[in-house]
């Protein structure tokens, strides 16, 4: 169907785009949707990713692009109500279940999505994504979060520093 | 093994701590190695700025790029919640100390410093020594609280704490710092102090704030991009102006500021506003006013629609009423919001009429959409619907309202003027879509376990059915169907156990 050039005409069906993964997989999204990446926005309001053409994104595997629309879809209609003043508590309350659900992920994924959300400069994904990180480690020990987020173990100069830190700072481990 | 020599070096507990960990690290070990994250640095710093402030604290043990993300964090809240609470005098003095004296300022962003505790070991010069970490390019928030909650500590203290003006003249504050709240301490910019444009900062608050009225308009006048001004307990101004440069400034909150009695704004774009005494100047632009005063529904029924006739919501709070409010022919035209509570700890007197002057109100009002309503007296004396059996209501001339929707009426009684508000409105309300009159005021529980409802004194309990009864005699009756009605009775859970 023939959609309208440029802006977002709203006479009939919105303006689709062709997003293609980094494994040639092709995913047609609302541009409105595919606009809440800062990165695509202009290339869209060029009237880009319209027709065969299709916007490739050599950096984003099928996997984690069909998760990253998934959530740009889900919070286009917001992002479209500039910020919702006019969203209803209920409207704002299914997001939030929607957004906690989201992130309810294999860790490899979660990465994956981090990297996808900085990419695509996803404002509100990389905050939902950086946050779950954050949340991940809440109350835990040094060695449990070295665990968590799989970092190696320190150097014996690094544990020097990190000893130093936990004598200024003992109050942050009762 | 060389860690576990550090290790012997530190406090017992500390290192049972790390000892513990070692044990747990040679099976993880292995486990982590294979999944590396390998996120770019300036992600892991965002994540880490999202830690709350303890969970930081530990990560910094993380590798020396935590390390260095730590004592660089762009937000540094500190207070009882975000530091632990403790109970040994002159330790939270040090934790703030220990983190401040680390932190040089870099990146930094944020700083929030709430000083209620430990105030007897916390000295002036340790707040201005803590402050200077704000002297950094790009700060943006500061947020200083001082002993607020301990009023008679407070007054001992012969001197009170005053804010550096110093740190405002530093040409970096200056150009970045957005928002500036302090709390019970006194703030003297001068023009000799105030030695430029404060070019960013668009939010001022200021609570029980030692200043005068030439200060604060020093403060304004090179504040020219302020949007917001909050005053709460200053009650050093008497007056002030706010300076026509203020081009952005839309947004006036004063309360419990009992010496000022007028201001004059001269800044053009104010909308928002709420202030009990006079406002003189350029206030026609003004769209959501909430006042406070005595007689405030007549004042605003004679005085704002000339004065600021842009109005679109309305909120009044009443203490005490005497004056009853006439029927004019002045109008709100943009009026889509009207919140009307009068409040009285005693009776009206029985010469006032409150089903008139809401009458004025919604004649003058033909946009208005929804309408919030509670009336409270001190004792339910007033004149009940059900006082003789010949009661009749008032009758008023017809007045159809288009575009009235939503009507709540909270603390609803069997009080003759709120059922004549009823029915004025059930009858003329041609598009009124739902009304909801509710017996209790304040908060419910909505048979959460967890809440609870307002509680409500027994002569407001004992009312209660018999306005429920008023509602089913007089009101039911005039419900069109189209109409969502609903009925809010005492809470059977929390009413009924204080009615015993």
């Amino acid at each position: 169907m023939a959609a309208p050039e440029s802006g977002d005409g709203n006479n009939g069906a919105a303006r689709m785009v062709t997003l293609i993964s980094s494994d040639n997989t092709r995913f047609e999204v609302e541009a409105a949707a595919a606009s809440l990446s800062q990165t695509l926005q202009l290339t869209i309001l060029d009237g880009g990713g319209g027709g065969g053409d299709g916007i490739p994104l050599p950096n984003v595997d099928s996997a984690t692009l069909s998760k990253v629309l998934e959530y740009c879809i889900k919070h286009a209609p917001a992002a479209a109500n500039g910020g919702a003043p006019n969203a209803t508590a209920v409207d704002r309350a299914e997001l939030e279940r929607f957004d906690n659900e989201f992130v309810n992920i294999d860790q490899s994924v979660l990465y994956s999505l981090i990297m996808a959300a900085h990419n695509l400069e996803i404002e509100g994904l990389q905050s939902l994504v950086a946050k779950k990180v954050a949340d991940m480690i809440k109350g835990k020990s040094p060695m449990e979060i070295r665990r968590t987020l799989g970092f190696p173990d320190p150097t014996p100069e690094e544990q020097a520093e990190m000893n130093a830190h936990m004598l200024e700072y003992g109050w942050a481990y009762e | 093994m060389e860690s576990l020599q550090e290790a012997a070096a530190l406090p017992g507990s500390l290192a049972m701590h790390i000892d513990k960990e070692k044990e747990d690290a040679a099976d993880a070990h292995s486990q982590a190695c294979k999944r590396i994250p390998t996120l770019p640095e300036d992600i892991w710093h965002h994540i880490h700025s999202l830690m709350p402030l303890r969970d930081a604290a530990r990560a910094a043990c993380l590798s020396r790029d935590f390390l260095r993300f730590w004592r660089c964090r762009p937000n540094l809240t500190l207070n009882l919640t975000t530091l632990g609470w403790t109970n040994k005098p002159g330790e939270f003095r040090c934790k703030i100390d220990s983190i401040l004296r680390n932190h040089p300022g870099i990146g930094l962003k944020t700083l929030q410093l709430d000083l209620l505790e430990d105030e007897d070991e916390i000295t002036f010069s340790d707040i201005d020594r803590w402050l200077q970490v704000a002297r950094t390019p790009g700060i943006e928030e500061l947020i200083l609280t001082l002993f607020a909650n301990n009023y008679s500590s407070l007054y001992e203290r012969q001197e009170e704490y005053s804010f550096p003006l110093s740190l405002l003249s530093d040409e970096k504050v200056r150009s970045s710092i957005r928002c500036l709240d302090l709390d019970s301490c006194a703030f003297r910019p001068t023009p000799q102090t105030i030695i430029g444009p404060l070019r960013s900062l668009t939010n001022l608050h200021l609570n029980s704030v030692r200043i005068t009225g030439d200060e604060l308009e020093c403060l304004l006048s090179n504040s020219l991009a302020l949007k917001e001004l909050h005053l709460f307990d200053c009650d050093e101004i008497v007056t002030f102006k706010i300076p026509p440069v203020l081009r952005q400034f839309r947004f006036l909150h004063v309360t419990e500021c009992y010496e000022l009695t007028v201001i004059e704004n001269r800044a053009p774009n104010l909308s928002v506003l709420e202030f009990s005494g006079d406002i003189i100047g350029e206030i026609s632009q003004v769209k959501n006013v909430r006042l406070m005063r005595s007689n405030v529904v007549h004042y605003a029924r004679v005085v704002l629609p000339s004065v600021m006739p842009n109005l679109e919501i309305l909120r009044i709070l009443s203490d005490s009423e005497e004056v009853n409010t006439p029927m004019l022919t002045t109008k709100f035209l943009y009026l889509r919001h009207l919140t009307f509570r009068l409040l009285s700890g005693s009776t009206f007197p029985p010469s006032y009429d409150y089903f008139l002057s809401l009458v004025s109100f919604l004649d003058a009002s033909p946009s208005l959409e929804t309408l919030y309503l509670e009336v409270r007296q001190g004792s339910v004396k007033s004149e009940s619907v059900f006082r003789d059996s010949s009661t009749r209501l008032r009758q008023m001339p017809e007045h159809r309202h288009l575009c009235l929707k939503s009507v709540m009426m909270e603390h609803f009684s069997s009080d003759k003027g709120l059922v004549e508000i009823a029915c004025y409105i059930l009858k003329n309300a041609v598009s009124l879509e739902c009304m909801t009159l509710d017996t209790n005021y304040g908060p419910r529980c909505h048979g959460q376990r967890d809440k609870i409802c307002l509680y409500m004194a027994d002569s407001y309990l004992k009312d209660a059915p018999r306005a429920v009864a008023a509602i089913k005699s007089y009101i039911n009756c005039n419900v069109p169907p189209s109409v969502k009605f609903t009925v809010l009775e005492p809470c059977t859970r929390c009413h009924v156990r204080e009615a015993r």
